[in-house]
């Protein structure tokens, strides 16, 4: 049978260092500038200023060369970083997608001039960037993609449109999966590419849709005969499946896919020490018992990545449980208050905890649905 | 692991499929039973690591004999510096009775205690058989009607919490080892059995278990791993680490043995199809040191305190000054 590999990975001195210096960073930040600590903080937590002052410790862009405005430190400093980012909800959002994907996707497929003038303005936390795959009808089923980009004599012809690119209307650019020539017979994975498409460019229209909470941080973008430079396309044409595959495994390895809900915890438990049942210790505890080892995996999945080591089941795996596991912390958390009154709860964590429930739908959605994920895992097992 | 040593007992647990007295010769000849006792105290001197490799690998074995028990009181002598007599030994499950119940304590040679800051060997001569939810045998034993064969001094950390505590991580390792075995088991299974024209695994309900099947094993095993790093031979481990360990590999067998025998039909609860026997160790192994109620109510304990900086602190470690 086909393993899973969550390898060990110790804490040690430095680590507790970095952590110590992001905490006293938030703790400061959250004295003077106030910011709201939300659930779901990377999705929906907008801060330019913020980014920009996350930029200026170093805090973005971690990994990347240090050429191109990085800072050469480790996947596992990174993952630090964002742990304590998350677990503050800290308005985080508006960077997260290039400092997780978009700059790494440039590293490895953009040219050197894409690197040179981009990479520095992500990393700085000055530029923003979008995830372009998603079309009104290619959901799970990401091989349907419609946009099309067809070559011109100067580049490329971009017309198509994407859907549920989160933050899209903030940034400059944006990662396009478009077909550039047919699929071979059934085999629809043939025959794609990814574009490196400045929302800025004539043609590019992107309008927000209200969420369930009527809040925008989704959008539509609409590409009408966009005309693009030749160095637009971002790898090799034709590599587009295998590269947003490897986009995937980005956007699915992180910690945010099991701490989205970690700060309602934090908050509600804050007034509930002490004052648990047997039922409610027990109920807390299961959590405790499964975040710690989410983070368990979490880590041995940068610490492969680090060696090169391909990870993207191991991503699913963390994803699929991850998810599960922050829907589990807001119905516990109802639990757990529900012999409270109100009236009681620390101020703010009403409005938390109806946040969180507004925005719980979209977890076992966005980058995979856990069908999708669960699939992958069957893939690993030798079942399809 | 150390490839030879699993290679090893593979071919052991092979040779041996059908004799109970021939396999825990070979596992004796072989070292392997006394993995955890130090090389002064004629052991193996294993590391701890690749003990609990060992364990979990026996857990996903048909044969039915003391090897986890064996290790872990091989061990909990060595913590006192002494030496372990030969043959199986068999730990007892409650150590606060003088009545207490123990596996495979109808057939071991002796059976191992800690009472009272004392760890205490008795030659086994009165268990009686319990009907238990288990497939694996289980006898109670009367310790005062038994005499000691040894009794050593226990190092001051081993308390009674600590021997639970390491008995906690030596069942996770076990649970871990059956659910591998209940998943490979399922895989075969669904991949060759057919229904509606074609094999079980090309219908996503199914794939859709086994995923899950495979997501509570990695958790589980993650959680171990976890568990096991805290352990050494002169200190007590992490609580928290091995509550976590317990808590999430008991709480998973419940799922993967339910998924399990969802996927197998009929054929799963069969006495004669081994599936059977695999869920009944881990309904057994589940409750054996603490559910994963108990531990998580102690974790559930912990993570509210009062006096607690707060929860980031608490999971993501505290940071000094």
């Amino acid at each position: 049978m086909q393993q899973f590999n969550f390898p060990f990975v110790a804490t040690n001195q430095e680590e507790m260092q970095l952590r110590k210096e992001v905490r006293t960073f938030l703790k400061a930040e959250l004295e003077s500038d106030g910011y709201q600590p939300t659930a779901d903080c990377w999705m929906t937590a907008v801060s330019p200023e913020f980014s920009e002052k996350l930029g200026a410790q170093g805090w973005l862009g971690m990994t990347w060369p240090k050429e191109y405005g990085g800072h050469e430190r480790s996947t596992l400093e990174r993952l630090i970083v964002t742990e304590e980012l998350l677990a503050a909800g800290a308005p985080v959002a508006a960077h997260w997608i290039a400092d997780r994907q978009t700059g790494q996707q440039i590293i490895n497929f953009g040219t050197e001039e894409q690197k040179k003038t981009l990479l520095p303005k992500m990393a700085a936390g000055k530029s923003f960037a979008a995830i372009g795959m998603s079309e009104p009808q290619a959901g799970s089923d990401l091989a349907a993609v419609r946009t099309k980009a067809e070559k011109t004599d100067t580049g490329w012809r971009l017309n198509g449109r994407k859907i549920w690119s989160t933050g899209a209307h903030l940034c400059d650019h944006m990662i396009v999966l478009a077909r550039t020539s047919p699929a071979e017979g059934r085999n629809r994975q043939i025959g794609l590419s990814q574009f490196l498409v400045p929302l800025k460019a004539p043609g590019v229209e992107v309008s927000g849709i209200d969420d369930i909470s009527n809040h925008v941080h989704f959008n539509e973008t609409l590409f009408e005969d966009v005309d693009l430079s030749e160095d637009a396309l971002l790898g090799k044409e034709g590599n587009g499946w295998a590269q947003c595959m490897g986009e995937l495994a980005l956007e699915r390895s992180g910690p945010e896919r099991f701490l989205s809900t970690f700060i309602l915890l934090e908050q509600a438990l804050s007034s509930l020490r002490g004052k648990l049942d047997d039922q409610g210790l027990i109920t807390l505890g299961q959590l405790i018992a499964k975040v710690r080892s989410l983070r368990i995996m979490s880590r041995g999945i940068a610490h492969q990545l680090a060696q090169g080591i391909p990870s993207d089941t191991e991503a699913a795996m963390v994803k699929a449980l991850g998810n599960a596991f922050e829907k589990e912390v807001v119905t516990a958390t109802r639990r757990l208050l529900s012999n409270t009154p109100k009236t009681e709860w620390p101020a703010g964590l009403a409005a938390l905890l109806d946040d969180a429930v507004l925005k719980l739908p979209a977890n076992t959605l966005r980058g995979g649905t856990t069908e999708i994920l669960r699939g992958i895992i069957a893939r690993q097992l030798g079942m399809r | 692991m150390d490839a030879l040593i699993a290679d090893t007992a593979k071919r052991i647990y092979t040779d041996h499929a059908e004799d109970k007295t021939g396999l825990w010769q070979a596992l004796e000849e072989n070292g392997l039973s006394r993995a955890w006792i130090p090389d002064e105290l004629d052991g193996t001197g294993l590391e701890l690591s690749d003990g609990f490799a060992l364990i979990r690998q026996s857990a996903g074995e048909l044969a039915s004999v003391p090897f986890a028990e064996t290790l872990l009181a091989g061990y909990l002598l060595a913590t006192a510096g002494a030496a372990t007599p030969d043959g199986q030994i068999t730990i007892a499950s409650s150590t606060h009775d003088s009545m207490s119940e123990a596996p495979f304590a109808d057939s071991a040679e002796h059976v191992l205690r800690l009472h009272q800051n004392t760890l205490e060997v008795f030659k086994i001569d009165n268990a009686v058989a319990i009907n238990n939810v288990g497939s694996d045998s289980l006898a109670s034993i009367d310790f005062s009607q038994l005499s000691v064969v040894s009794s050593h001094k226990a190092p001051v950390w081993l308390t009674q919490d600590v021997y639970q505590q390491l008995g906690a991580v030596v069942r996770a390792a076990q649970l871990c080892g059956a659910m591998q075995y209940q998943l490979e088991l399922t895989l075969e299974h669904t991949s060759t059995r057919e229904q509606f024209g074609r094999p079980l695994t090309k219908f996503q309900a199914i794939q859709h278990l086994l995923a899950e099947m495979a997501g509570e094993l990695a958790t589980s095993s993650a959680a171990l791993e976890g568990a096991i790093q805290t352990i050494s031979f002169d200190a007590a481990p992490d609580a928290m680490a091995v509550a976590c360990a317990k808590a999430r590999a008991s709480e998973a067998a419940d799922i993967v043995s339910r998924h399990a025998h969802q996927a197998h039909g009929a054929i799963g609860y069969t006495g004669e199809y081994t599936l059977g026997r695999f869920s009944r160790r881990l309904w057994q192994w589940r409750e054996d040191f603490g559910n994963e109620f108990y531990w998580s109510k102690l974790l559930g304990q912990q993570f509210s305190r009062t006096d607690s900086s707060g929860l980031t602190e608490d999971i993501f470690g505290a940071i000094n000054g």
